[in-house]
């Protein structure tokens, strides 16, 4: 019995204890509604803490990093437009930050990284569309990749995206959510970007047959290698991350070409620390930091590097196109940018 | 009247103190004043934003209204509101029958694990439906136990419209048999004798006593399913990762959180939703006007119960129910959280406990998510107890003017589900005038705290009034006339008195803010981890061995403080349990 009281006493105690560590906690965001000078906050998407730990080791800059899925991420910037709380933003879809530059919401001072002269061709590519717009790419690849599994699927039957809306996988496709899954708006609009009513009907016909749509990528993996969808679009990172499981996901890459998209970065024009948040940029396009995210231990560790001296890690399945210059098709961002509310409310809408 | 009230009357002292509003008046307005600031202000926000769609941005340019029309006119909000309707009314009419069924075969017949009944209802009923919803997710999905025990045909029936009212009536169900058991603990039977004394038949006694008296508790406990099934996030938050239902709470949730963001459509649909519960509880309370039911005071007794022939049947029907209502979702969960890879299954190489050494490794976000969650449900029922007692104080026994507000505000609440008051108070604390007046609750703790205690004052007060109700007034007017002043009389009277109402109302308000994940998830603050959202974000990219380990620990941890607790509290107080209250 006494021992059954000590327990008990214990668990109080840790109440207590937990309610005083939150206590403290909220003293002090409550004191500090913007970051104060000495702590940088980046909303991006994975490998959030590998980021905050090394880059607070290598400037002494103090970074707290809000980790959520790239659909949220810019939807709370959208929602704290009146009071935004967010100083540096790095995102999947150089498209969608491309349209916070365009509406304010970056800061645009003129400067531009030293870094940006390091850039690959690849890197080049993008950047040098527009070398004065306030945001920059820090990586690419395809926000999907064309997948089937072959338990279920034969190889000639899946040769181009059409297989998304062929009637013999008809309840067999799976996709993510493009209003909640980052990735998924510039796999989507890819299809739209030559003619917008193409797209409307490519889309229609793959609705028409059943499409199984789910919140994030991650999902549409675990289904495909459960054999509960046979094709999908599928983000770069997850079907690397597969294949290394040894699951049984083939890749096609279509003639009609892969979507390529940039992770981008850019800087809230409400900062109270710009120097901070410069100091973030410069530091992500280091070769040594570009370098670092191909080795650390995370999903994202199929990091295809943008800056001269980084190489890609060996974990980066044979991939015919990596020895080309642009292995991936680039949407143009402005226009991406400019019709993403349109085509996601579509998207929404249909998928019922 | 004392002497020395007398020898003072002169003094100019006792002229101003009798000029100063009177402490029960000035408690009066305090409450009011918190809450309105609680409740009234992140409502009005949610009509202003209707009226002005971008006040946000500081526009004041006013809407024109179309977006009501949208309500029909876009697919998506269509189906949310169909399918809302749909699973609501579906959920109401099994899981009423669900639970109204085993209350009558628990109080009418006696049969071996009856018993268990009522620990399931009361289990399922504290248990967050996010987490009973995960459990199904993983039960009915391909591979999944069903799967596994030869039945891939009730995985599949789980993920469609009929699936789901079977779900939501096994997780919604306690609230019909608790409802239904406390009318049925009245005792009839000698009204019953006294009509077959008169000469009346057994049909007569049926029609004119029975259900008569059944009804009203009958239909009180459908709206509460209905007004629990259609307010609850949970179980699309949940389900959204396998089987696309569109509902009208998380529907809210994509209005604000993903892009294109739209304040304006979240508020719109809001007012459907408050309508919707606003309609249920009107009725409710109309139904229990004379009814006198109270389901949360309401302990069953059975009496005389006979075993009756059958009762292999009934314990065979009780042990399947069971079975399904705990086990398919929970037992699933625990399960899981022993498997080293889901696909895998249960086999005894696939047995580990790798995903409970991850949840508990050092730098594991779930021990900072744990301290900052139960700090919030910590700081969430102090507020709402204190706010909910002092409320029902007034509400007992005060004849302040604003009685009659704090009584329709806290009543009016109850018809707020707790995702629409996240909304409000999104719009009302982050406006960049409050942070120029260094005021800053958006993106920060305080806001989940506030927003919680909100939502679970409408609880506290109700839990709390059927206490404070019991003392009768003339113990405060004796201790008044002794000398004692308002405080002194809350102190030493009231609260020892209602100790145990004040400990139950407490706890519930502090383990449903521990996984409340509808605010949590749309307040969460930048860098602030907390237990339902970690969890729902590692279930939603498939780690269910972190999930169900996450899930498995932190309701050890909430039930080991709720039961030590209510323990200590108890032992330290023991002489006002043994007089005070309904415990």
């Amino acid at each position: 019995m006494k021992r059954l009281f000590h327990a008990r006493s214990t668990a109080t105690a840790r109440l207590l204890l937990l309610a005083g560590v939150a206590g403290a906690a909220t003293a002090v965001s409550a004191d500090e509604p913007t970051p104060s000078g000495d702590v940088l906050t980046v909303y991006l998407h994975d490998h959030g803490d590998a980021i905050a730990e090394r880059f607070t080791e290598d400037t002494g800059i103090e970074a707290q990093i809000v980790d959520m899925s790239g659909g949220e991420i810019l939807a709370r910037i959208e929602a704290e437009r009146a009071n935004p709380q967010w100083d540096v933003v790095y995102v999947q879809g150089h498209g969608s930050v491309h349209r916070l530059y365009e509406t304010g919401q970056l800061l645009d001072d003129g400067w531009q990284p030293d870094a940006a002269e390091n850039y690959t061709e690849m890197g080049r590519e993008i950047y040098e569309q527009d070398p004065e717009t306030a945001w920059w790419p820090v990586t690419v690849n395809a926000p999907a990749l064309l997948v089937y599994n072959p338990d279920y699927v034969d190889a000639e039957d899946v040769t181009s995206w059409d297989a998304l809306h062929d009637p013999q996988f008809e309840g067999r496709v799976g996709m993510p959510d493009p209003a909640i899954s980052g990735p998924a708006y510039p796999y989507v609009s890819w299809f739209f970007e030559d003619d917008m009513d193409a797209g409307y009907e490519f889309w229609e016909q793959v609705f028409d047959k059943g499409v199984r749509m789910y919140r994030s990528n991650s999902p549409v993996a675990e289904a495909l290698a459960a054999g509960d969808i046979w094709v999908a679009g599928l983000e770069e990172p997850n079907t690397y991350g597969e294949v290394e499981k040894e699951e049984s996901i083939e890749v096609v890459y279509p003639d009609e070409g892969t979507p390529g998209a940039a992770r981008a970065v850019g800087i809230s024009a409400d900062t109270e620390v710009s120097d901070d948040a410069k100091a973030f940029i410069e530091w992500m396009l280091s070769a040594e930091t570009q370098q670092y995210l191909t080795e650390i231990e995370h999903r994202n560790k199929y990091f295809v590097p943008l800056i001269e001296g980084a190489e890609p890690n060996d974990l980066l399945p044979p991939n015919q196109f990596l020895d080309q210059v642009t292995p991936y098709e680039f949407t143009d961002y402005e226009w991406a940018g400019e019709v993403e509310e349109e085509i996601k409310r579509w998207f929404s809408d249909m998928a019922q | 009247m004392s002497v020395t009230t007398d020898t003072r009357r002169n003094s100019p002292l006792t002229g101003f103190l009798a000029r100063l509003p009177k402490p029960e008046s000035l408690l009066g307005w305090f409450i009011a004043a918190t809450l309105v600031v609680l409740v009234g202000l992140p409502l009005a926000a949610i009509l202003l934003h209707l009226a002005y769609p971008q006040l946000y941005l500081g526009i004041f340019d006013l809407g024109d209204f179309d977006l009501f029309t949208d309500l029909w006119e876009r697919r998506l909000w269509r189906t949310a509101v169909q399918n809302s309707l749909y699973l609501s009314f579906g959920t109401m009419v099994i899981g009423t029958f669900i639970g109204a069924g085993m209350a009558y075969l628990r109080h009418t017949y006696r049969f071996p694990t009856a018993g268990l009944i009522d620990f399931a209802a009361w289990f399922v009923l504290v248990m967050p439906s996010f987490i009973i919803a995960q459990g199904w997710v993983l039960f009915g999905r391909s591979g999944g136990t069903a799967h596994q025990m030869g039945m891939p045909w009730l995985g599949e029936f789980i993920f469609s419209l009929p699936g789901l009212v079977m779900v939501m009536s096994l997780a919604n169900f306690p609230l019909a048999y608790l409802a239904f058991s406390a009318a049925l603990h009245w005792n009839v039977r000698s009204l019953e004798q006294a009509a077959r004394l008169a000469g009346a038949t057994s049909a007569q006694v049926v029609r004119t006593i029975k259900l008569p008296l059944l009804l009203p508790a009958l239909l009180s406990a459908a709206i509460l399913v209905f007004v629990d099934t259609v307010g609850d996030f949970g179980l699309p938050a949940a389900f959204l990762s396998v089987f696309r239902f569109p509902l009208i709470p998380y529907v809210i949730r994509q209005e604000i959180q993903t892009v294109p963001v739209s304040f304006e459509g979240a508020a719109v649909l809001a007012s459907v939703l408050v309508a919707m519960v606003a309609i249920a509880i009107t009725i409710q309370i109309r139904l229990l006007r004379n009814a006198g039911a109270d389901f949360l005071t309401g302990g069953a007794r059975p009496v005389d119960r006979p075993r009756p022939r059958f009762w292999p049947l009934l314990t065979g029907l009780n042990v399947t129910f069971l079975g399904l209502a705990i086990f398919a979702p929970l037992g699933t969960s625990l399960s899981v959280s022993f498997l080293q890879r889901y696909s895998a299954g249960f086999t005894l190489d696939n047995l580990t406990l790798l995903n409970y050494r991850a949840v508990l490794s050092e730098g594991s976000v779930l021990l900072p998510a744990m301290a900052n969650s139960f700090g919030i449900a910590f700081g969430a029922a102090l507020i709402a107890l204190a706010v909910g007692f002092l409320a029902a104080y007034l509400l007992a026994y005060s004849g302040s003017r604003l009685r009659r507000f704090i009584d329709i505000t806290s009543t009016v609440t109850l018809a707020v589900p707790g995702i629409v008051l996240a909304v409000g108070y999104i719009l009302w604390w982050n406006q960049r005038w409050l942070a120029d007046w260094g005021i800053q609750v958006y993106n920060t703790p305080w806001v989940i705290v506030l927003c919680s205690a909100a939502a679970s004052i409408p609880i506290a007060v109700r839990v709390v009034l059927g206490n404070v109700a019991q003392v009768p007034k003339s113990f405060l007017n004796s201790a008044a006339l002794q000398g004692a002043g308002l405080w002194t009389r809350i102190r030493t009277v009231l609260m020892p008195l209602t100790l145990a109402g004040l400990l139950s109302a407490g706890l519930a308000v502090f383990a449903t803010s521990v996984f409340d994940l509808a605010i949590t998830t749309m307040l969460q603050p930048s860098g602030f981890p907390t237990i339902p959202v970690i969890i729902d974000e590692h279930f939603r990219t498939v780690q269910y061995g972190w999930a169900t380990a996450a899930t498995v620990i932190v309701c050890l941890i909430t039930a080991s403080i709720i039961v030590t607790t209510r323990f200590l509290v108890k032992r330290l107080f023991r002489q006002y349990f043994a007089t005070g209250g309904s415990q």
